[in-house]
């Protein structure tokens, strides 16, 4: 592979009329996102406060606490997660292969499609038609249309691979097609053994935590790190540092990441070889995020000084950090001694926050912020709303992932150690529950805070989305604003 | 050109090993896991759930309650579970084997659940119906402090109309719930199914392999439930 410097230097003289073939797909995708992680969050408000209020809302069926958890895990992950990644997807895969996106509304209309499955899906998770499986919540039905939806984009973004101008081909564009490749196949895969037919006992733990895993590492992983290294290198005009170990790293990944799964199954009922496999594989990953580490921390550390006020600089940043972090704890939390302790308490809530938000949300933001720009042509119309989603974002993760591990460390102490002394008797469950309230309360809050970042998020969009589509509406056929894209 | 070719090839490659390491050789193993027949009770076990158990799974599933309760015990040393009277063994493979849909769970805010048709036996006189009852309708009444939102929902204030209904459960509750006059609270059907489910978690049989990790108390690795049956 030659230096990816040759890649983002040569972006910016034909970039120009590509991102202007993303303008509508991008929009329609990342709005879609935006607003669905408005409604996500509102529900992880919910949720939160219900821990420590459980009177609040209680009375009304459709919000009880278990369906307002599973409907949010569902619209975080298919609502913004998804159409997040379509949006980083498409702009990546056009302006990697310097291609123009030809027929873009028919990625809209399949995105159309994939917002009604998630809308129908939410509605039914919360009017009790969910399956109760995590990570695949949604009720039958609505996966057959997420499929198809999906299935266009995917092959659209394939052939647009396949139509690349240069023949170089970037790391970022590996990931890429990993996580295109990947994800239809998991997908299917369990959604026929969990819900059409699904499978006998235990089963089933492990096919769910096998799909969640990889749904996880291959889709949001793939697609943020994809993401991660185009921007690290766009951002700071740099090539990226050891870039030959970039493809190692790809192929551990690929080779030995999906057998990590079942390592969240210690202790539970399944055949401990598995189990004692996804360890010693969630290790072998250790070797990934080092490679990880040494491409893209050093590529931003050398141009930190320049661009650091950059609003998509610092969320990539944070998104750095929290992928290294993230991947470090949950091996940690897979050994045997450390799983007795904290396996079925927040701190696992506490690492699902920093993996999906910290890390992938945080590189989606940084993302889009780079990308809507380019493909509108317009600048931002609140700079301040910038800078105030992404402290309040950065506050938020942080104050909820500390929380959340501090109140984990107390219950899981509370639930699986007996107290001191002679004859002890185990803690009772409520008096573990008691001492945690406070870091529940400051996990509402921190939710809260991420709510306003978000609307914040959503009102910049939509703004610069409106005068987008005024400008162009009365004259629909000609697209003279394609050379006022920079 | 090769080097896609490479690619393609590489990620399915993996992809079908991961997939078949990881679910269609434990598909032929834990996978295929039979009931046990004991010749002494001449009875199969697991036994099937009754009926009504089995349309309230189906409400336990729909309203969620997986995202606080696990419903797996783990086995004795690797957390205090058997001092919590959770059961009387940890769960094995074998205990799940009719179940449509395994909600082992992942949360522990409230108790693990696998056996707490056993515990709540003979709680309050009977099986324990009327304690889940004055539960699901608050859960302080029971549990003070608990943060188990209330299910009332589940319940039914409706005006007597002849004789009042023997299900009614005003009785059990305080001064501060009571209906108004001539009104009664009764469960609706998805409370009975939901109650009766909750009856039927009890995990008692001893299955081998259970046994086993009982008796070896040093071994290493909890999960050696599939050949514990073959010896
Ligand atoms: C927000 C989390 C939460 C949800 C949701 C929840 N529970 Fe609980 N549950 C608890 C807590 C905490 C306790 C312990 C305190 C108590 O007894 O209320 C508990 C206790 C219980 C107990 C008593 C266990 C024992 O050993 O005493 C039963 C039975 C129970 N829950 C059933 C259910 C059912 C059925 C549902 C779904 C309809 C459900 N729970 C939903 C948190 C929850």
């Amino acid at each position: 592979m030659a230096s990816p410097s040759s890649q983002t230097s040569s972006v910016g003289v034909e970039g120009a009329s590509v991102d202007a073939s993303v303008r509508l797909p991008g929009l329609y995708f990342a709005a879609a996102a935006a607003v669905w992680l408005v409604v996500g969050t509102a529900l992880s408000v919910i949720a939160a406060f219900k821990l420590h209020s459980p009177a609040f809302l209680a009375d009304c069926e459709w919000l009880t606490y278990g369906r307002v958890r599973a409907a949010e895990s569902a619209v975080l992950t298919y609502g913004w997660g998804f159409n997040a990644a379509f949006a980083i997807v498409i702009w990546l895969m056009a302006r990697l292969a310097q291609a123009e996106v030809r027929r873009p509304v028919t990625l809209v209309v399949s995105g159309v499609f994939w917002n009604l499955g998630v809308l129908l899906g939410s509605v039914g998770i919360l009017g009790g038609h969910g399956t109760a499986v995590e990570g695949l919540e949604f009720p039958a039905y609505v996966n057959v249309i997420l499929f198809a939806a999906y299935a266009w984009i995917a092959i659209w973004a394939l052939l647009t691979f396949r139509a690349r101008r240069s023949p170089h081909v970037f790391i970022s564009q590996w990931y890429l097609v990993l996580a295109l490749l990947w994800f239809p196949w998991v997908f299917s895969l369990a959604h026929l053994l969990l819900v059409v037919d699904p499978v006998k006992g235990v089963m089933q733990p492990l096919v769910q935590t096998w799909y969640a895993h990889s749904l996880f590492l291959f889709w949001f992983g793939g697609v943020g790190v994809a993401a991660l290294y185009y921007l690290a290198a766009k951002l700071t005009g740099r090539s990226i540092a050891h870039y030959h170990l970039s493809t190692l790293g790809f192929w551990l990944l690929v080779i030995f990441g999906a057998w990590a799964g079942p390592a969240r199954l210690v202790g539970a009922p399944v055949p401990a070889w598995v189990v004692s496999l996804g360890i010693a594989m969630s290790m072998v990953l250790l070797v990934v995020v080092c490679v990880w580490a040494f491409n893209l921390v050093p590529t931003l550390a050398r141009a930190a000084a320049v661009v650091r006020q950059e609003a998509s600089y610092r969320f990539v940043a944070v998104g750095v950090v929290a992928l290294l972090v993230a991947q470090v704890a949950s091996v940690l939390l897979s050994f045997r001694g450390v799983a007795e302790l904290l396996q079925f308490t927040f701190v696992q809530s506490a690492l699902t926050q920093l993996n999906h938000y910290g890390f992938f949300s945080m590189v989606a933001f940084g993302t889009l912020y780079v990308m809507v720009p380019r493909i509108t042509g317009r600048s931002w119309p609140v700079p301040s709303l910038v800078g105030f989603h992404f402290w309040s974002s950065l506050l938020g993760c942080l104050a909820s992932v500390v929380a959340l591990s501090i109140a984990g460390y107390k219950q899981g102490v509370g639930l699986n150690r007996l107290p001191m002394g002679d004859g002890a008797v185990p803690t009772p469950l409520i008096d573990v529950l008691q001492s945690i309230q406070p870091y529940l309360f400051t996990q509402t809050s921190a939710m809260v805070l991420l709510v306003a970042g978000h609307v914040a998020f959503l009102v910049n969009l939509g703004w610069m989305a409106a005068g987008c589509c005024s400008s162009c509406l009365p004259a629909p056929s000609s697209l003279p604003n394609a050379s006022k894209a920079a | 050109m090769n080097r896609i070719a490479l690619l393609f090839l590489g990620l399915f490659a993996a992809l079908a090993a991961s997939w078949t390491g990881v679910i269609l050789v434990n598909q032929g193993s834990v996978g295929r896991l039979a009931r046990v027949v004991d010749a002494n009770e001449g009875l199969a076990f697991p036994q099937p759930m009754p009926g009504l158990a089995e349309q309230g799974h189906l409400v336990y599933q729909d309203l969620g309650c997986a995202a606080c309760h696990t419903q797996q015990v783990r086995r004795p040393g690797f957390g205090i579970d058997d001092k919590r009277g959770w059961g009387d063994r940890h769960s094995v493979a074998r205990d799940y084997i009719l179940e449509p849909r395994v909600l082992i769970g992942s949360h522990r805010i409230g108790p693990d659940l696998r056996n707490v048709g056993q515990r709540k036996d003979g709680q309050e006189g009977r099986d324990g119906r009327e304690w889940h009852y004055r539960h699901l309708y608050d859960p302080q009444l029971t549990s003070p402090g608990s943060v188990m939102p209330s299910f009332r929902f589940l319940f039914e204030t409706r005006k007597i109309v002849g004789e009042p209904s023997p299900k009614a459960i005003q009785g059990l509750l305080p001064a501060s719930s009571q209906p108004p006059a001539g009104y009664e609270i009764v469960p609706t059907v998805r409370a009975e199914r939901l109650v009766s489910y909750l009856l039927s978690l009890k995990d008692s049989y001893a299955y081998p392999e259970a046994a086993n990790v009982y008796v070896a108390k040093s071994e290493t690795q909890g999960g050696a439930a599939a050949e514990g049956a073959k010896k």
